[in-house]
């Protein structure tokens, strides 16, 4: 989809934004897997306005999610360094609060307690983005190095918290398989095993210096690359990067209108 | 054999001497339950079929003759009065098994009593998948008896006489067919055989126990206890029976954790006794709520505070 016209529209109205001097063609796969995350994020909210206070997090964790991932759809998001960065952050963050909300879900099958309110979580969130902010502004402005390493951090926790998250819907399965909403927790952990795949591609590559960020950054600096001997294993962990990515957000729609409907 | 599956149990070996009839159908009613009560008499055996709350089938076996319908919830009533000793138990099932325990109970019986051997068994079963029946298959020696479930010709589980719950596998079942002198049962539910007839609104089953227990097979103490005591008797153990009620409700409608979280606010306010207050009783209701939002549908939700209120009353 052509969106130069818009954008060169959107720069005469307001002058301060970067000329578009390249044509803006967003492909229909990012749109669509943005409107998943969108799906996802709205559902979440309205769990948060109108149940209990544990989907709060989990609601907030997949609007920021969402956040991070449309970011990347704005023709300007390669201009700001430093709003990359924040966005990695944004994006790691948004893994931490919906890990934390899918514990306290754990600790209420097992205690029955419900403890906390939704605005010490708003407050927080808003706290933890703000300190990520301000260490991000007071620090150098990133450089394709530096953008590169708050990816592979993004992926990282990402990989790790997606485990921890399987292992424990698990366990909130076992404690509530008779529930009339056991199978939409279930999907849950279908989502986490997908993103578990796509993160985990994703650091693979990076991790040997087999991502297109590294391989931008060495076709000016005329360092060597050994891709060329792996090119089976790059082309299956891209592919795998693709798919999982494309199935994580279409299972997270999913699975937010499945509970939608077991919770109406 | 008289056999009968056994679901998520909300009560079980109940003495039937504790049992007050007509309260206790109530208490099946109000709980929108579905699935089965099962009476276990000394010389008969009764099972009471339930869609969400309406009793739908009524059958009582005793000595090798069924009774059904309507003249078997007299007869119950009466084996509850003369009957010196037995249990009762209560089994939520899912909507498919109790369709098929229907037809069990109360449905046609294509094959009666047919020996495996010579019976095309394969045909049988093509035949209940093609023809998309509602059906349950009884397979038995005079020792062991098994059952399959069918529901528009599909399987939807399986039970014998050694299991505690629906099973998913033939295993057992495939084994008592294979015994020597195996026999069949087909027992089909008529397409026009929906859930429609609620037995309990043709039966006036309080009067017919309050007319029954009047006469002079009355058991001992209900005719020999002083008139005073039996009002405070009776308080005491609709105050218990509610505290039951609720956490059976609670079960059925949440699941194991709905058991457990309505066992937590009932100690919370204080036990069921409190509930005669009704402040108590919205407390109870709104914690139950806030919990139960993780756990089921708002719908659920409601009509688990609807059946509980209702009971409540009753206090």
């Amino acid at each position: 989809m052509d969106l130069t016209g818009f954008f060169q529209a959107l720069t005469s109205i307001f002058p301060f934004l970067p000329k578009i001097y390249n044509n803006v063609v967003i492909d229909f796969t990012s749109l669509l897997l943005v409107f998943f995350w969108f799906v996802a994020a709205a559902f979440s909210f309205y769990f948060s306005l109108n149940n209990a206070r544990i989907w709060t997090s989990i609601s907030i964790g997949f609007f920021l999610l969402f956040w991070s991932q449309s970011y990347q759809l704005n023709p300007w998001h390669e201009t700001f360094t430093i709003m990359i960065a924040i966005h990695y952050m944004i994006g790691t963050i948004a893994i931490l609060v919906i890990s934390l909300g899918i514990q306290e879900y754990y600790v209420f099958t097992r205690t029955l307690e419900i403890t906390g309110s939704k605005k010490t979580i708003y407050i927080g969130t808003v706290l933890i983005i703000a300190f990520a902010i301000l260490v991000i502004s007071l620090n150098p402005k990133p450089s394709l190095y530096v953008l590169r390493n708050y990816r592979m951090m993004n992926n990282t926790v990402w990989f790790y918290l997606c485990i921890i998250n399987i292992y424990t819907i698990f366990k909130i399965y076992k404690e509530m398989k008779d529930s009339p909403i056991a199978n939409g927790i279930l999907s849950f952990g279908l989502v986490f095993i997908c993103a578990l795949i796509w993160k985990g591609a994703g650091l693979y590559l990076m991790m040997y210096q087999w991502d297109k960020p590294w391989l931008d950054i060495i076709e000016f600096d005329g360092i060597s690359t050994d891709i060329a001997l792996h090119q089976g294993k790059v082309d299956i962990a891209k592919s795998l990067f693709k798919i999982f990515n494309f199935l994580t957000s279409f299972s997270v729609a999913g699975t937010f209108a499945y509970l939608f409907k077991l919770l109406r | 054999m008289f056999l009968l599956p056994k679901g998520n149990p909300l009560a079980e070996n109940v003495p039937i001497s504790k049992l007050q009839l007509p309260e206790a159908l109530e208490k099946l009613k109000n709980g929108k339950l579905t699935g089965c009560a099962m009476f276990d008499f000394p010389a008969a055996d009764c099972a009471l079929v339930y869609d969400e709350g309406k009793l739908v089938t009524a059958i009582v076996h005793r000595e090798n003759k069924e009774i059904k319908e309507q003249a078997a919830l007299q007869a119950l009533v009466e084996l509850m009065l003369l009957a010196s000793s037995g249990t009762f138990s209560v089994y939520a099932l899912s909507k498919d098994i109790t369709l098929a325990v229907m037809a069990l109970a109360g449905g046609q019986a294509t094959i009666d009593s047919q020996e495996i051997k010579l019976i095309d068994f394969k045909a049988l079963l093509d035949r209940i998948k093609t023809e998309q029946m509602t059906a349950t298959l009884k397979i038995y020696t005079p020792e062991r008896a098994g059952l399959i479930f069918y529901r528009n010709g599909a399987t939807v589980g399986f039970f014998h006489d050694a299991s505690n719950a629906i099973e998913t596998s033939a295993g057992e079942v495939q084994q008592i067919a294979g015994l020597p002198g195996a026999r069949v049962d087909l027992r089909v539910l008529a397409e026009n055989d929906g859930f429609v007839l609620d037995l309990a609104g043709l039966v006036d089953i309080r009067s017919l126990w309050e007319a029954s227990s009047g006469n002079i097979f009355a058991t001992a103490p209900v005719s020999s206890t002083p008139a005073a005591e039996p009002a405070a008797v009776t308080t005491k153990i609709t105050a218990a029976d509610l505290e039951t009620a609720i956490i059976d409700l609670a079960s059925q409608y949440i699941g194991k954790l709905g058991r457990t979280l309505a066992e937590k606010e009932l100690m919370n306010i204080g036990g069921a006794s409190a509930l005669s207050n009704p402040e108590k009783l919205q407390e109870l209701l709104t914690a139950i709520e806030k919990g139960s939002k993780l756990l089921a549908s708002a719908n659920k939700i409601k009509e688990m505070k609807e059946a509980i209120s209702n009971q409540a009353a009753q206090l």
